[in-house]
């Protein structure tokens, strides 16, 4: 299948104008639409591996990234994320364009696909064992998933569980979203890695995206089967810790991070039991991303 | 540039069978945002239409989150009659909240925010203090507005649960006591009827509620939920007059009654348009005014591809008429100096994501 980096920029710029453009993102189908250059520049450097067509066809979302309606514009440029042609927030600076369409994308999934049980976690597979890395905010969740995606493991999702009906987890390997010190962490450690365009002062911060591995991206069509719930905590030179969690405290503190919880009723306790009976939940205090690493390695060569 | 909608060519009863995937996935973004997904997908016999599969998952996740919602909805309503039972007076249910406590057609996959009731005026004050106690809270309003609502409208400023985040709007009349078109809501108030097996709801009668509808829409710019509006009624008038047949008839008879005639009147014709609303022809011969042309053209498709050419001014003309239709001159000419005098604000989107 055709990736983005592949198309021409011609091919691409008018895609985006005129509604042929698709992005596949694993099971779903973007529409995406926009005429903003910096968007369209860092679209292409950040989801080069992602498959795309060209031709129009079916889609689940419909997106936009373009400049506001007359009156919304100021003296400096702005972006606006459309979503089936409506503009649930605020307009941003088009430097934050690309930040934009993350979060904007977050919020589509977590409001509309409530076939899945969403979860604020993120899901990564070692040896065709699929760990959720849930924790609130903070606690250094994207720093470690990106780490562990740059040290080989899957990345499935740097932010969002999705577990379908038959407990499987559905991938949605796309650029992981970084946040102020973790920017530079993650390049200093990986000079290789491909970071998008700095987004500074949003409401989280200085924000940048790290490109995602070609075979991640890859397997975005294969479900992951969940094999350990994990709670990771970054604490600034702390020893490092790992601890069982019973499963019940594990289903509450899921429970907590889950986006529609609530929405699926019986279905999505049930869900969720299912969840924490087939796995194990433990959770890691750490200060070194190396450590924690190794422990998730022999957390999930011991009891994945 | 308009491509032709899928939406308005379905619910004008078109049929699906030359849609492709491109055209599926075009009605449901046009439905997103007029908020009738979940409506939609109610209403379509998957077994029969052929969707693309992945059409087919959104399908189930907009009928799991409205049967999520008429869930809350039901228990929101346990909690409101807990909180107002004491009172020993009548509680009149209106809208969407009383379309889901009778379970009509009019309730599937409808997503709506507030809960609608009226009491009495004399009980009003009790009324909203027993919803103090029972947690609703009235948000934080500057002086002019709290006048606005107490003497001007017909609710007491929307009240909002401090822990569960829903809201109520609690009225005492239906339509505003300010309006230029003389409506004797107070007829259709005190010959509300109690809800089968509740000895605590009210609800308005059947035709009541179909005029309701009609003047909600006639009467109001709320656009955005427009579409939505209009189906009601449709939905309405089919369900009550596939059990009476002389349902048309009382229909407008009732609305001559209470001053809404040619409201209901323009209501049906913009239903028939649209959606093709079986009311007979003798009942409502001629063509739609000019107001209604325009209404028309504010609730059709609001999708940016499908959006007809003029939206906007439509728009614009019909929210000074609903202005000039809801006070008078006096009241007019305050509130909009008050209202200039803060700026021009438009709606506010969200900030945080």
């Amino acid at each position: 299948m055709l990736t983005l980096s592949s198309c021409t920029s011609e091919q691409l710029h008018r895609s985006l104008r005129d509604g042929s453009f698709r992005l596949y993102l694993g099971q779903l189908a973007l529409k995406v639409s926009s005429d903003i250059p910096e968007f369209i520049a860092a679209f292409r450097q950040l989801y080069g591996d992602h498959p795309v067509t060209l031709g129009g066809g079916e889609y689940d979302f419909d997106i936009a990234i373009s400049a506001p309606a007359l009156w919304r514009r100021w003296l400096r440029r702005n972006a606006s994320f459309e979503f089936s042609g409506d503009t649930p927030f605020l307009p941003m600076e088009v430097g934050h364009a690309h930040a934009l369409f993350e979060w904007g994308l977050n919020w589509a999934i977590a409001s509309f696909l409530h076939h899945c049980l969403i979860i604020h976690s993120a899901v990564v597979e070692w040896q065709g064992k699929g760990v959720l890395l849930s924790a609130v905010s903070g606690s250094g969740k994207s720093t470690l998933s990106a780490e562990l995606s740059e040290q080989g493991w899957r990345l499935l999702s740097d932010e969002l569980a999705l577990l379908d009906s038959d407990l499987k987890l559905i991938p949605l390997a796309r650029p992981v979203s970084l946040k102020n010190s973790s920017i530079d962490i993650i390049r200093q450690r990986h000079p290789t890695a491909v970071i998008g365009p700095l987004a500074r002062d949003t409401h989280k911060g200085t924000v940048a995206h790290l490109k995602v591995s070609a075979d991640a991206v890859g397997r975005n069509l294969v479900p992951a089967v969940p094999k350990l719930i994990v709670f990771p905590k970054w604490v600034e030179n702390a020893p490092l810790r790992v601890e069982p969690v019973g499963a019940g405290q594990a289903a509450l503190r899921l429970i907590d991070q889950a986006f529609n919880y609530s929405i699926l009723g019986a279905e999505g306790f049930r869900r969720l039991v299912a969840l924490v009976r087939t796995t194990e939940a433990w959770q890691i205090e750490y200060s070194s991303l190396d450590e924690a690493r190794d422990a998730l390695e022999t957390l999930v060569a011991e009891h994945g | 540039m308009a491509k032709s909608s899928p939406l308005m060519s379905l619910l004008a009863g078109g049929g699906y069978e030359t849609f492709d995937p491109e055209a599926w996935s075009l009605l449901f973004s046009e439905a997103r945002r007029a908020g009738l997904l979940a409506r939609l997908a109610a209403s379509l016999r998957l077994d029969e239409v052929g969707l693309p599969e992945r059409l087919q998952k959104q399908v189930t996740a907009s009928l799991i989150e409205a049967a999520a919602f008429q869930r809350d909805v039901l228990r929101e309503l346990e909690h409101v009659q807990q909180a107002l039972q004491g009172l020993g007076v009548p509680v009149l249910l209106l809208k969407g909240a009383a379309y889901v406590r009778l379970n009509l057609p009019t309730a599937r996959g409808r997503i709506f925010s507030d809960i609608d009731i009226v009491v009495a005026k004399e009980s009003l004050a009790q009324a909203e203090a027993s919803l103090m106690l029972g947690g609703w809270l009235t948000g934080k309003l500057d002086p002019y507005d709290q006048r606005y609502y107490r003497e001007w409208s017909h609710e007491v400023p929307p009240m909002t649960h401090r822990r569960r985040g829903t809201t109520i709007d609690l009225h005492h009349a239906l339509v505003m006591p300010t309006c230029r078109i003389r409506v004797d809501s107070g007829k259709m108030i005190r010959e509300a009827v109690p809800v089968d097996g509740s000895d605590f709801w009210w609800r308005l009668q059947d035709e009541d509620m179909v005029l309701h509808a009609a003047s909600h829409l006639m009467f109001n710019s709320e656009f955005e939920r427009g579409l939505r509006d209009i189906w009601d009624i449709d939905l309405l008038f089919r369900d009550f007059a596939s059990r009476s047949a002389s349902f048309p008839e009382r229909l407008f008879e009732r609305a001559r009654e209470v001053g809404l005639g040619e409201v209901i009147r323009e209501a049906l014709r913009l239903a028939r348009a649209l959606l093709g609303t079986p009311v007979p022809e003798n009942l409502l011969p001629g063509d739609a005014k000019m107001a209604t042309r325009l209404v028309a053209r504010a609730v059709y498709s609001r999708h940016r591809q499908t959006r007809p050419a003029g939206q906007w001014l439509a728009d614009m003309l019909l929210v000074s008429r609903e202005m000039y239709l809801r006070l008078p001159n006096h009241l007019l000419l305050t509130h909009l100096a008050h209202k200039a005098s803060l700026g021009f604000t438009g709606t506010t989107p969200h900030k945080a994501i």
